[in-house]
């Protein structure tokens, strides 16, 4: 709370919101309110209101049209954010649904395709093996309360809200409200997101909260809890062999159902593409991505923008090739990798051996091989209770950050300055996560060279001079420390030369152009996973995981292993698996880094959160190979699975 | 409604809705930072406090309940000596919570520690594992959390031990 400001003198507000998609409102009961509350509707905007995105749109409050579930319907404020809550429950909604040609066109998406290698002349006598996978579309409400505020100060309209993307807060006010956006001050709060849920919510918060600051003519405080949305994506593979098992001919499907409203699409497209041609030698490859429109809320980036699903489902694809030619995974992936990945738009040419040495290093420790010939012999096992042990195996390409189109179309900067007291101070939008600032602290020091880390202010970027955008996709660590780097150097160019004037200052771009791929690759991990299930309840329990990755750089250590543990803990987590918590044996995670010197700045979270996932299908698959291939694993699916074992019905 | 309580170690009487959560009191009527969540009774495990040295969830906790108890956030904790000996267990086992669950598991592992800090004691490491998914975030696996707990418990003796001698 602003210090001229007291709590007598400032409204509080929360959402009132839809829960069915597909209808409009027909008729709203609001509850007497009295002198001490007011409700803010569409009907208050001076003009539509309409938040835009990445080139796409969507209303901030709509009566008319209810596409997606939660759709914020009206606003209500008033003295205390309890007593708002409470009378927000009293408002009833009355709805009709919506007729045919205004309802939601699911059908309305992009459509892309990508070939690589000449098609066989025919697929006749040739073994069809097919594999699908499915990722549930999930929202997740993010635990965290949060709270924007708006007051005004003469022309100046401010807005304190935490957020990833101020710039694009700014931009939607002041387009809005009719204001110049130099008028429109941002107050970053701090943020620890773990998806995309501080991009689109709070910029649709601050506009409500914002025209209700102004209708009100006092501060105002709006209260909601943002969720992620993370897509529903089905992919399909099938794969033609010869006899002796090699691939000849390999086609996939990526279907993905991005929310009610087409925002950057092309980019779910561009990682998705990226992330399904496979590792494995097979002379032609033909992919099709498609989107559709969903009844949810629209995530701009998809909690992860389709590269670790479209990876995901390579290496559970190619754990079934290996259970059809009966051969652990680890020595068909050794027989089958390819020695280059072929250039493709989306990611250049990279040489694979790298991978095979990484599961090496985790197959023995792990006893992968034993345990997997173990287990596959006693898959689906005629017993009172199935068989209930599996191990699973993933390898695969990091990515980070966004590709070189997007960030061509969405600049973003930092700011590096040369104090006069010659402390380097940096300005940017990106929250603190993961110990983030410490690195980047590290990083200055080296290149400016500098003694203390005192010397090396981080900024917040109070007010939003300077947009960073994003800081999802772990675009922080994949993209931003090579461009810091460069505009390291040039500071010690040009900043430190003899005729240079402090304070010197430079804005550079975030995200590097890569000219001529999309992507480059980040980094490279293998990733074993061993699960059991529960005897009683077959919720499945991990037991362990084993990782290898390769990393650009690797200055500390005990930080990468914290990020490491944390992408593979929440990747487990988010497809359903329990840890397990037997004080002989939790769960833990074995770690194994190297370090590849032509390789950039790295992130494995894209790789290690595919890996993840497709590692934990394999193992169920072996605990139960009649197992729906779908994640997050439910009660329901297990227990189908359970009761289908060995083909019984 | 009037409650007498101690936060922080500051004795207040406040007079506030009898069902009010404790996380909101201490949140809107006292201002403490480090409690930003509210998931309302979804158990994200991000509100804990020590109440009476108990770690509990403060959104589930009535404000009615805590008259006359001694409440402490991690606004107060991480300024004391016993906040050291966890941070200190963080940096030697290599395992640091993300930023959303910081304070929370701070306080969830003082409350373990507490338990156990006399020399001695028998380590339940079933019982601490179980506890441990009181916090639900998926920054530390288990084999790290108990790490972190018994070095902040060996660092919390040995300190006493010191003091006492």
């Amino acid at each position: 709370m602003r210090a001229s400001q007291s709590k007598s003198t400032k409204f509080y507000g929360t959402l009132v919101v839809c829960p069915t998609p597909g209808v409009r409102i027909v008729k709203i009961d609001e509850p007497s309110l009295g002198e001490r509350y007011f409700t803010l509707r569409r009907s208050d905007f001076p003009q539509e209101a309409v938040l835009s995105i990445c080139g796409g749109t969507m209303p901030v409050l709509s009566e008319e049209k209810i596409v997606y579930e939660g759709q914020p319907v009206l606003a209500l404020f008033g003295p205390d954010s309890e007593s708002v809550v409470l009378m927000a429950r009293q408002f009833a909604l009355e709805t009709a649904p919506l007729e045919k040609e205004e309802a939601l066109d699911l059908d309305e998406g992009a459509v892309n395709e990508i070939t690589i290698g000449t098609p066989p002349a025919s697929l006749e006598g040739l073994r069809e093996v097919a594999g699908n996978i499915h990722f549930k579309g999930i929202t997740q409400p993010s635990p965290a309360r949060v709270e924007c505020e708006c007051w005004q100060e003469g022309e100046k309209l401010h807005v304190e809200l935490p957020t990833q993307w101020p710039a694009l807060v700014a931009t939607n006010l002041a387009r809005i409200l009719s204001m110049a956006p130099t008028d429109v001050v941002v107050h970053q709060m701090p943020c620890s997101p773990d998806a995309d849920e501080y991009l689109i919510q709070p910029t649709l918060m601050a506009i409500v909260c914002a025209m209700a600051a102004l209708k009100a003519g006092v501060p105002t405080v709006l209260s909601w809890n943002v969720s992620s949305v993370r897509p529903d994506i089905t992919v399909t593979r099938r794969t033609w062999c010869d006899d002796e098992g090699h691939l000849v001919s390999e086609e996939c499907r990526l279907d993905a159902s991005l929310g009610a409203f087409q925002i950057e699409d092309e980019e779910f497209i561009r990682q998705s593409m990226a992330g399904l041609v496979p590792n494995y030698d097979v002379p032609h490859f033909h992919a099709v991505v498609t989107t559709h429109r969903s009844a949810t809320m629209p995530s701009v980036f998809h909690g992860g923008a389709g590269y670790s699903q479209a990876l995901a489902s390579v290496e559970a694809h190619a754990t079934d090739l290996a259970r059809t030619f009966e051969t652990p995974p680890s020595s068909w992936k050794a027989l089958h990798l390819k020695v280059r990945r072929p250039f493709t738009d989306y990611m250049p040419s990279v040489e694979l051996d790298e991978l095979n040495a990484l599961v090496d290093m985790i197959d023995a420790e792990s006893d992968f091989k034993r345990k997997w010939a173990s287990y596959s012999t006693q898959t689906d096992e005629f017993s009172v209770l199935p068989f209930n042990r599996g191990i699973g195996l993933a390898t695969g390409i990091s990515i980070a950050g966004f590709s070189t189109s997007y960030a061509k179309e969405h600049p973003a900067s930092a700011k590096l300055t040369l104090t006069e007291k010659h402390n380097v101070t940096l300005l940017t939008s990106f929250p603190e996560r993961d110990g983030w600032s410490e690195g980047v602290k590290r990083a200055v020091m080296q290149e400016v060279d500098l003694t203390g880390d005192k010397d090396v202010i981080i900024l917040d970027n109070d007010g939003c001079q300077i947009d960073s955008g994003p800081a999802i996709l772990d675009r922080q660590r994949g993209q931003f420390p090579y461009q810091l780097s460069q505009a390291c150097i040039r500071l010690n160019l040009e900043g430190k030369g003899e005729d240079a004037h402090l304070p010197w200052s430079q804005i550079f771009n975030c995200d590097e152009s890569l000219m001529p791929c999309e992507f480059e690759p980040r980094g490279m991990a293998a990733l074993i996973v061993e699960l059991r299930l529960d005897d009683i309840d077959f919720q499945p329990v991990a037991l362990g995981a084993w990782v290898a990755a390769t990393y650009g750089t690797l200055d500390d250590q005990k930080t990468v292993k914290a990020q490491i543990r944390h992408a593979v803990v929440r990747a487990l987590r988010q497809s359903g698996i329990a840890l397990s918590c037997e004080a002989s044996r939790p769960f833990k995670v074995e770690m194994h880094l190297s370090q590849d010197s032509s390789l950039k700045a790295s992130s494995l979270d894209q790789a290690l959160d595919a890996l993840a996932r497709s590692a934990t299908l394999s193992a169920l698959r072996q605990c139960l190979s009649h197992i729906e291939p779908v994640l997050p694993t439910s009660p329901a699916q297990m227990e189908k699975a359970v009761m289908n074992r060995g083909g019984q019905e | 409604m009037r409650i007498e309580l101690t936060v922080d170690g500051k004795y207040l009487a406040l007079s506030v809705s009898s069902d009010k959560p404790l996380d909101l009191l201490l949140e809107e009527d006292l201002e403490i930072r480090s409690l930003k969540n509210h998931c309302k009774g979804r158990m994200c495990g991000n509100c804990i406090v020590l109440v009476d040295g108990r770690p509990v969830l403060s959104c589930l906790v009535p404000s009615f309940s805590v008259r006359g108890t001694n409440v402490v956030t991690y606004d107060s904790f991480s300024r004391t000596r016993d906040y050291r000996d966890i941070e200190k267990a963080y940096a030697s086992v290599g395992a640091y919570p993300c930023q959303e669950c910081y304070a929370s598991r701070t306080l969830l592992i003082e409350g373990i520690v507490r338990r156990y800090e006399m020399a001695g004691s028998e380590i339940d490491e079933e019982e601490i594992l179980q506890e441990a998914f009181l916090v639900d975030c998926s920054c530390l696996d288990s084999a790290s959390f108990l790490a972190v707990v018994r070095e902040s418990i060996a660092n919390r003796r040995k300190r006493k031990n010191v003091r006492r001698a």
